[in-house]
């Protein structure tokens, strides 16, 4: 409990985590709001009879995962590389190894503590994002059922998970800039992943696809996989990476 | 020292120190490592562009509209050598021992400039020939590259978009001084924000990366209230030019 204590407190003092959140928060809703109000219009204009797609609302939650890969990454390359106009190289790694030896007990603490606070961020994100939808849009939107909260469940999970994949893949290159512009560009409107579905049906089954059936249900896809196999491949997936990281932690010299 | 002595010692100077800048990029390892990514992800890309583009996924089989299309992705690899030309100073006070050496700012941060373009167009026209070459290998007798004169002006508009963004990105990782920061701000820019916004807003027209895809996007400039290539490029330019002015100051002014 005290080293998730610890790695909690260590994220609330990087400035970095706090701009991840507020882009988290911010690009979801934004878009929403954006989206949603070209819907009305189309609406009102007689050009769109609606109701307004399914998606409405997770299509744009989708884009805002972009916060919890930024919160993921710094969480894992801070300990290495410490920026900054006085940094003299000083690895933070050092002294948390100090104060915590067993490596596996810190890996733990740190994943726990970016699901953690990348749960909450989510959940929030959702809330926000879907009441400015349904806010816009009115009797338009899609009804809220106990499907909705299944989604939201999905919403949550993909997050939690792309922030570990993240965190997985900083752990092999300890600085962050390659695993940034990898998840960052494939978080884009047209995905590279997207892109190899088109040249093989095998891509379906990568992480972002796969997991994005959790809460997208109008995916452009002759794939069909369920929710709750799109969620285990994707777990499937961030498991092996991050397995394959703690090993390479535990092996490599600090 | 004469007139003319001191001019010709001006213009060692500005040699010397251009030197210094070019090779402080190609010595620098975030650099190398990033051309090289930059260019195996056009390769790749450009490969799996063209197998969708068989299999009639895209519209076209032109090898010169298939071949520029990962133009949009490795964009992001000459945001990155933008973001460590500049950053790279900032880790340990090298920018300090950079001023002992050349102490005239505006001459160290030109130097920094000019060497950033030096090194940056020719691995972007590597990058732009390597998509394209791929998606030509791949589509084989379907390719359709006739028009050379064509081919030639979308290649130097992409060349042209490429170089300009790692300046923009040098600019403004100049006044952040961190990479990682740099790169999640500019990163979520061009490929989150920039394409979202570019659907809903007619203004988006005059962004820097959408008016950036009138230069080289196939069949992008002239359509649908889009700039066309003289007007893009115009756009970027003046883009770059504040940047780098807003950059520039900030160099001058604060502490190093």
């Amino acid at each position: 409990m005290n080293a998730i204590r610890s790695e909690l407190h260590k994220l609330a003092s990087l400035p970095s985590v706090w701009a991840a959140i507020a882009v988290g928060l911010l690009v979801a809703p934004v878009v929403a709001y954006l989206s949603s109000s070209t819907t009305l219009s189309a609406i009102q204009a007689g050009t769109d009879s609606g109701p307004a797609s399914i998606d409405s609302g997770f299509q744009e939650l989708a884009f805002g995962v972009v916060g919890a890969i930024i919160l993921g990454v710094v969480a894992v390359s801070s300990e290495y590389v410490a920026e900054g106009e006085e940094a003299t190289g000083t690895r933070q790694i050092i002294t948390s190894l100090t104060a915590a030896p067993s490596r596996a007990r810190l890996l733990i603490a740190k994943a726990g503590a970016v699901a953690l606070a990348v749960a909450s961020l989510a959940m929030a994100t959702s809330v926000i994002t879907l009441t400015v939808t349904r806010g816009l849009l009115g009797e338009a939107s899609v009804p809220l059922t106990a499907d909705t909260a299944g989604r939201v469940a999905g919403v949550v999970v993909y997050w939690v998970l792309t922030a570990l994949l993240a965190s997985g893949i900083t752990l092999f290159t300890r600085s962050g800039i390659v695993p940034l512009a990898v998840l960052i560009l494939n978080t884009s409107v047209i995905t590279v992943t997207y892109l190899l579905t088109r040249v093989t049906a095998l891509a379906n089954y990568l992480p972002d696809m796969a997991g994005l059936r959790m809460f997208i249900r109008e995916l452009d896809s002759p794939v069909k996989i369920a929710p709750l196999n799109g969620g285990a491949v994707m777990f499937a997936w961030i498991l092996f990476v991050l397995v394959a990281g703690a090993i390479v932690f535990q092996r490599r010299d600090a | 020292m004469n007139t003319v002595g001191h001019s010709r010692y001006a213009v060692r100077m500005a040699a010397d120190s251009l030197r210094a800048e070019i090779i402080k990029l190609a010595t620098l390892p975030t650099f190398r490592l990033t051309v090289l990514g930059t260019w195996a992800a056009a390769v790749a890309l450009g490969v799996a562009f063209a197998s969708a583009a068989i299999h009639g996924q895209t519209g076209t089989t032109s090898a010169l509209d298939v071949g520029l299309d990962p133009v949009d992705q490795t964009l992001a690899g000459f945001i990155i050598l933008g973001i460590a030309a500049a950053t790279s100073e900032y880790n340990g006070g090298q920018i300090r021992t950079s001023l002992v050496s050349v102490p005239r700012r505006m001459q160290l941060q030109a130097s920094k400039v000019i060497a950033l373009v030096l090194v940056t167009v020719p691995v972007a026209i590597c990058d732009v020939i390597f998509g394209v070459g791929a998606a030509r290998g791949v589509l084989g007798r379907f390719a359709d590259l006739s028009d050379l004169s064509r081919a030639a002006q979308a290649v130097a508009g992409a060349v042209a978009y490429l170089t300009l963004t790692a300046l923009i990105s040098f600019a403004i990782a100049t006044v952040m001084r961190r990479t990682l920061p740099a790169v999640a701000t500019l990163l979520s820019y061009y490929f989150i924000v920039g394409p979202v916004v570019r659907d809903y807003t007619a203004l988006s027209i005059y962004l820097p990366d959408t008016a950036g895809r009138s230069m080289w996007f196939p069949g992008y400039s002239g359509t649908d209230g889009a700039l066309n290539v003289m007007q893009g490029s115009a756009v970027v330019v003046l883009w770059t030019l504040v940047a780098m002015t807003i950059a520039m100051m900030s160099f001058r002014c604060r502490d190093a």
